[in-house]
This record gives structure tokens, C-alpha cells and sequence, in this order.
């Protein structure tokens, strides 16, 4: 049995829900054992890269001197933004040694040692490279035919890490679409920004980038968005009411996690993928389940 | 964007763009309790930015709260923050370390290649 660490962030223990639901039924169903990092701490994030950068990093690299502890396991990071941080955090260390000297000693004084043994990877890559397209086809009993699907993943795991193919033109979310047997729509602002904390901070701008990408998905016919972030899964799932009132047009359109597709595709139930905590359900759902 | 984002806190003028006190909140909240809370962090991000957005979130938070992705009185938070105290305050004792703007980019291949 494959096993992997599995730090969730702050956003999958609330808002993010049916993402980490949809992801632990869909792993362990595949035969993958994740366990939680224990006790671990905010990621460091982008808000507080920006208040505090080095404090940033030290709150990043707790987390993986805790990982290290258990083995060196590769780390799955689902949210993206927990994704970039934890990555950032490796790679400035890496560059910068006096960077990690003073995390190092940080560290230390707390009883931790970080090696920078663990990789952080997020669950897309894993499940594409480490179970393959062979495994997961072979998982699949339940296609989800006739259903059209918004591949978005928005910059995180694009950005600058390259993690899942080319940062502008990606394809592997596609290939996973296909594999649950819906239809990936060509779309072409599957790279650009959600809004981000914009929609929170800038209302006027984060929601005009959330409306970009909604009313590009409406032109696209298709019947679902996937995401790979929960940010960008609230962004685009719970502004539609508000852009409804102010652009007068109807935005709507139900927004799902590719872990959820994934899920429905190998057998798993509408309740097990937390279909019912969407805040819209596709309807074409129901003729599959 | 960091950099500017921290003058606009050290001059606290943030009366037109309240992103950098959205930003000093989350990290009170994070040395609070290590974890952030999504609700708790949507009320005062709502209460900074006025009364008006406060209620116009009310709609969504309640669907949210409908759906169980909120909860309004539950507070996300590790057990051991003394543990995350004790590196906050040895990264707080020591000169910072400069770091440049941008962050390390990979020209090619996975980012776990890199070396320093």
C-alpha cells in the first residue's frame, strides 16, 4: 500500500469540506494510505509572506520538520496555496543557507530538526504520476459520460513550480477528466487568476476576475467547473449570487473538486464525495447516481 | 508587492485598500492559535471593510453554514502553540535575513530538483 503524509491546511477543516472528504474516500478507495501530519500549524501562506517573510518560512518548515519526523514520507498538500507555501518555504531554504541556518536554530530551540528530506507534492501530480493513468483507469466503474467539465486550475500549482506540465497550457487535468469518462471543454483561462483574497480585500477587481472566468465557463456549455484549490473553488462557487445582482446575468454554474469526479468515477457515493456540500449540484449528477 | 504591502502597515495607510490589515489579522490569528478560522477571519476581514459588506456576506456565509463548510463558534487551533511560540520568538530574537522580492524560480523539470 502506497503512503503519503497529508498536511490539510486551514481551508480544508472549513470552507474547503468536500474537498478533504472527496480526497481521503477517493485515496483510501484507490488503495492509498494518508495520514495527517500531527499537529500541524499554518502554512505560512501568502498573507504572511507579506507581513513577515522569514516568519513565513519558519511556520512552513515546522510543518515539514514534523513530517520529517515521520519517516520523510512525501507530503500531499491539497490546497494550493498551502501547496505553493510549503514548496517556497523548501526551495528558499534551499537557496538561501542563511535563511535556513536562522529556521534551523528557530527549529531547534522547539526540540525540531529540518533536513529537507520530505517532498511536498500536491494530489493531482500524485495520483497522475504515482498511480498513473493504467491504475486509474483500471479504478474506474462509473464513468461519468455525457458530463462537461471546466478544467481550471488556477496559478498555484501552475506557478512558479511548474508542478502539473507546462505553467500556461497544462494538460494533465484534462487527461483526468477524460479518464473519469466526462469531457474536458476547451477552456482558456484555465491558468488565469480566480481573484484570489482580491474578492475579499479589492472587491470590485477579485470579482471582476471571478466573473471573467464564469461567464467564459457559461459560454463553454459545459455543466461543471472542476478546481484543484478551494480559494479558487470559493471564488468561483460562492460570488455567483452577488454577480448575479450586480452584472444582472445569470453567472450560475455548479463548481466542483476533480477529487469529487474522481470519486464519483470509482464507485464512490454522492454522500461519501460530500456532493451534498455544494452549494449548487449539477444536475446531470443525478441521472448518474 | 510584499514590500509594498509592508510600508502600507508600517504608515497604516490602508484607509482606501484594507488588504494589509486583513493580512495583520491573519497573523494575529495564526500566533493566537496556529491555525487560521475561516469564519472568524470573514467577520473581521467583513467588519474592516464596513458595515455594507459585513451583511452582503450574510447570505453566503448562512449557505455555507447550511451546507457544513462554517462553523460560527468553532475555532480552529493546534495543541501545542507553545511549541509554534517558541520558534516565533527565536525568529523574532536574531537580525532578519533579506530575502529578494521574487521567489526562487525553476527553469525546468519538478521544483524537488532544485539545489542551492
Amino acid at each position: 500500500m502506497r503512503e503519503y503524509l497529508y498536511y490539510p491546511g486551514c481551508s480544508l477543516k472549513g470552507v474547503g469540506g468536500p474537498y478533504e472528504q472527496s480526497l481521503l474516500a477517493s485515496f483510501e478507495k484507490l488503495g492509498v494510505k494518508l495520514t495527517e501530519i500531527p499537529d500541524w500549524n499554518c502554512c505560512g501562506a501568502t498573507a504572511y509572506m507579506s507581513v513577515d517573510a522569514n516568519m513565513a518560512i519558519a511556520l512552513a518548515a515546522r510543518n515539514l520538520a514534523i513530517a520529517e519526523k515521520n519517516d520523510g514520507q512525501d507530503i500531499i498538500a491539497p490546497c494550493s496555496g498551502c501547496y505553493l507555501s510549503l514548496t517556497k518555504a523548501k526551495a528558499m531554504m534551499e537557496q538561501y543557507p542563511e535563511l535556513r541556518t536562522k529556521v534551523s536554530s528557530a527549529l531547534g530551540q522547539a526540540g525540531l530538526t529540518y533536513a529537507g528530506r520530505s517532498k511536498v507534492r500536491h494530489p493531482l501530480e500524485v495520483l497522475m504520476t504515482d498511480i498513473g493513468t493504467d491504475g486509474l483507469k483500471k479504478a474506474v466503474n462509473r464513468p461519468l459520460k455525457n458530463l462537461r467539465v471546466v478544467p481550471y486550475y488556477g496559478c498555484a500549482i501552475l506557478r512558479p513550480f511548474k508542478t502539473v506540465g507546462d505553467p500556461h497550457t497544462p494538460t494533465v487535468l484534462e487527461e483526468m477528466i477524460n479518464i473519469a469518462g466526462a469531457t474536458p471543454v476547451d477552456y482558456p483561462y484555465k491558468g488565469r487568476c480566480c481573484g484570489g483574497m482580491l474578492t475579499s480585500g479589492v472587491q470590485t477587481v477579485g470579482l471582476r476576475l471571478a466573473e471573467i472566468l464564469l461567464e467564459a465557463a457559461k459560454g463553454s456549455q459545459a455543466d461543471v467547473i472542476v478546481t484543484t484549490c478551494p480559494l479558487c473553488n470559493y471564488n468561483l462557487e460562492c460570488y455567483q449570487d452577488k454577480l448575479r445582482k450586480s452584472t444582472g446575468r445569470d453567472l450560475g454554474m455548479p463548481v466542483m473538486y476533480f477529487t469529487q469526479i474522481l470519486g464519483l468515477a470509482i464507485g464512490l457515493s454522492d454522500g461519501e464525495v460530500g456532493m451534498n456540500r455544494l452549494l449548487q449540484k449539477p444536475t446531470i449528477m443525478e441521472a448518474i447516481a | 508587492m510584499f514590500i509594498v504591502k509592508r510600508m502600507a502597515m508600517q504608515e497604516k495607510s490602508y484607509r482606501r485598500f484594507i488588504i494589509p490589515a486583513i493580512e495583520e489579522e491573519f497573523v494575529k490569528m495564526v500566533k493566537k492559535n496556529g491555525r487560521l478560522t475561516e469564519s472568524r477571519m470573514g467577520i473581521k476581514i467583513a467588519r474592516k471593510s464596513g458595515m455594507g459588506n459585513l451583511l452582503s456576506m450574510v447570505p453566503v456565509a448562512w449557505k455555507l453554514m447550511r451546507h457544513d463548510r462554517m462553523k460560527l463558534f468553532h475555532t480552529e487551533r493546534m495543541e501545542n502553540i507553545n511549541e509554534l511560540r517558541t520558534i516565533i520568538a527565536a525568529m523574532e530574537a536574531g537580525p532578519r535575513v533579506t530575502l529578494p522580492a521574487k521567489p526562487p524560480v525553476v527553469p525546468t523539470g519538478h521544483h524537488q530538483e532544485v539545489t542551492a
